[in-house]
């Protein structure tokens, strides 16, 4: 039985194709200004790279922000249910996701049986996610594969006092002028996301072991910072970023079975 | 059904001339229908921007006070107000209504945070005082008789509110969520003798109707602030589960229990009766509140709840805390929705409904 999972986000659209639970391809693609084109745009490509034909496919679920504007899916899931089950999917044994997306962030609780038990959001304000370190990547000159190796050339800790991601980026623009390292500078970032990421996961209360999921987990600086803050190894699944969609394509499986 | 169901929504929309608002459902309506004056539940309906309130109100007030003043300003049939002193917000509201909105009749009624003998008097001496004024204002006597027609008047509406969830509960009727809510707008719109009759033709009309037995729906219950919010309730029953009640200002509270007098001292009677409705989060006595949710949650088969608080209600942010500690010792879950009065985080709010009822119904 073959299905896809689409997970339509703000800033990235994630495809996973899965044949009797097995993933048979992924991708990633810029969502851009049409999230309906873009899943499309996603879904071809991805038959294309998995060599499936559309007449095998017994169920497309869609999930993330767009989910109700993907038109050829059977149905939508929230993100929510799809990161939990996905990380269950991936790391069985996690009992607590810590996921940084595009424009939100999110703790989710997952029990035995990959059901979210508990949630608390984020989506009221950029600080804290995925856009948070573009804006301040932008203002710095660097791009954001950088940002994780930079952060390890640290050598004194500066704290960035604004939770605002527009004041935020100020005030990054007045320390390059002062002549801060830019190391530094985006340390502190990573430090500044940590900070608003443990709130949330203190609000929800920590289970172990903790993962992460979304772009943000990629950011081997952020993630350092928040072992730090957490006194616990976080675990990274080896592709974070498709975790939501995994999620979709796996309840797909049991929604077709 | 759909036809009658109308019917009784468009009473909702009254203008008579005789109409006298009441903010708070500690009001009494018995009291006002004996003044041979029509009692309207002022609640900031279909209000969805709030302009000219926000000019004379503070920002970190919230959206239902907000919305009451907003209609306040464009609803010319207001004739008479009167404002229960249900929390901090309520008293701002009163100061500005009293100075920039011209009614005939603008009262505060001080309604007492704890129920106790003393309380219950101390409420009951409050009505006496309402009625006096009333009175003289309208030049119109409010005698025995007339609150003991008015207490029938009120009464028999909740018992027909009681028959039509008693019979929603049990079977599957063709109406949805919003226009329950609807109705019970209909039933506190200075109307009761039109919306009687009305229910009772919808209440014959259900039960021919009636197929099959919903003990085995998927229900959840909703508390918290002032809640009637189309877009929540219409998502959750898109996800196939039933708001079975609302435990909230508009909710079952105003209907469950009938006013019981004693001939010998009937606003004494009124002022218990009230007292005791468990509604609001400012009555000092959570304990009670929550004994009451956990009624419902244990009588209709609650699966789950939705606790909604309108922002910078801190009654009921406060409240949350101890509900929520006393739900997850009995692992009843619950999701904790902060919106406002007209749901401008309709999308935001539609991610973690969904993501809560997947949780309780998906798998």
């Amino acid at each position: 039985m073959i299905t896809i999972g689409i997970d339509s986000g703000s800033l990235t659209t994630k495809g996973v194709v899965l044949k009797e639970n097995k993933i048979q391809g992924f991708l990633v693609i810029k969502t851009g200004g049409d999230n309906q084109k873009s899943a499309l745009n996603l879904y071809k490509q991805l038959l294309k790279k998995t060599q499936i034909q559309e007449k095998d496919i017994s169920l497309i679920l869609a999930t993330g922000y767009g989910r109700e504007n993907i038109p050829f899916s059977n149905s939508s899931i929230t993100e929510i249910t799809c990161h939990a089950m996905g990380m269950r999917f991936t790391l069985p044994e996690v009992k607590t996701i810590l996921d940084i997306g595009g424009q939100d962030s999110k703790t989710i609780h997952v029990d035995e049986f990959g059901r979210s038990s508990d949630f608390i959001m984020n989506d009221k304000c950029a600080a804290g996610t995925g856009r948070f370190l573009e804006v301040l990547a932008n203002a710095l000159g660097v791009k954001l594969e950088q940002l994780g190796k930079l952060s390890e050339q640290s050598l004194s800790e500066i704290k960035i006092s604004n939770m605002c991601t527009v004041f935020a980026e100020s005030e990054v623009i007045s320390l390059v002028a002062k002549g801060t390292p830019i190391q530094d500078i985006i340390n502190g970032v990573h430090n500044a996301i940590a900070e608003r990421s443990m709130t949330l996961l203190n609000r929800l209360g920590v289970s172990q072991p903790v993962a992460m999921s979304g772009g943000v987990a990629f950011n081997t600086g952020v993630v350092k910072s928040l072992e730090k803050m957490l006194q616990q190894k976080i675990f990274i699944p080896e592709n974070p970023q498709i975790i939501g969609a995994l999620g979709a394509a796996v309840i797909a499986q049991k929604k077709a079975n | 059904m759909k036809e009658l169901i109308e019917k009784i929504i468009a009473l909702k929309s009254n203008k008579n001339s005789n109409r006298i608002g009441y903010i708070s459902s500690f009001t009494p309506e018995e009291i006002l229908y004996a003044a041979e004056l029509c009692p309207c539940l002022i609640n900031g309906d279909n209000i969805t921007s709030y302009p000219k309130a926000q000019t004379y109100l503070h920002r970190n007030i919230c959206s239902y006070i907000l919305s009451c003043l907003e209609q306040g300003f464009n609803d010319n049939s207001i004739k008479g107000i009167i404002i229960g002193h249900t929390c901090d917000a309520a008293r701002r509201l009163y100061d500005v209504w009293k100075h920039y909105i011209s009614t005939k009749f603008t009262y505060f009624l001080d309604v007492p945070r704890t129920v106790t003998p003393v309380s219950i008097k101390y409420f009951e001496n409050q009505l006496v005082d309402l009625i006096a004024s009333i009175e003289s204002v309208y030049s119109i006597k409010i005698t025995k008789e007339k609150l003991i027609a008015a207490i029938d008047l009120c009464n028999a509406s909740r018992k027909l509110l009681q028959e039509f969830f008693h019979l929603r509960s049990k079977y599957a009727l063709d109406i949805k969520e919003s226009e329950n809510i609807d109705i019970f707008k209909s039933s506190v719109s200075g109307n009761k003798h039109e919306f009687n009759k009305q229910m009772v033709n919808l209440l014959n009309t259900s039960k021919k109707l009636v197929t099959t037995d919903k003990s085995n729906s998927q229900n959840i219950v909703v508390c918290g602030s002032f809640f009637d919010a189309r877009e929540i309730v219409d998502i959750i029953e898109k996800h196939g589960v039933k708001v079975i009640c609302e435990d909230t200002e508009l909710g079952i509270s105003n209907f469950e229990k009938l006013l019981k007098f004693d001939n010998g001292n009937i606003i004494g009677s009124i002022a218990k009766h009230y007292l005791n409705k468990i509604i609001c989060s400012r009555i000092i006595n959570t304990e009670k509140r929550f004994k009451h949710l956990y009624n419902l949650i244990t009588s209709y088969n609650v699966k789950g709840v939705v606790y909604y608080s309108l922002k910078f209600c801190d009654n009921n942010l406060m409240d949350y805390a101890y509900i929520k500690n006393e739900l997850d010792k009995r692992s009843i879950p619950i999701l904790f929705i902060e919106g406002e009065r007209n749901t401008v985080n309709i999308e935001q709010i539609k991610t973690r409904l969904g993501a809560f009822l997947e949780g309780l119904f998906l798998f």
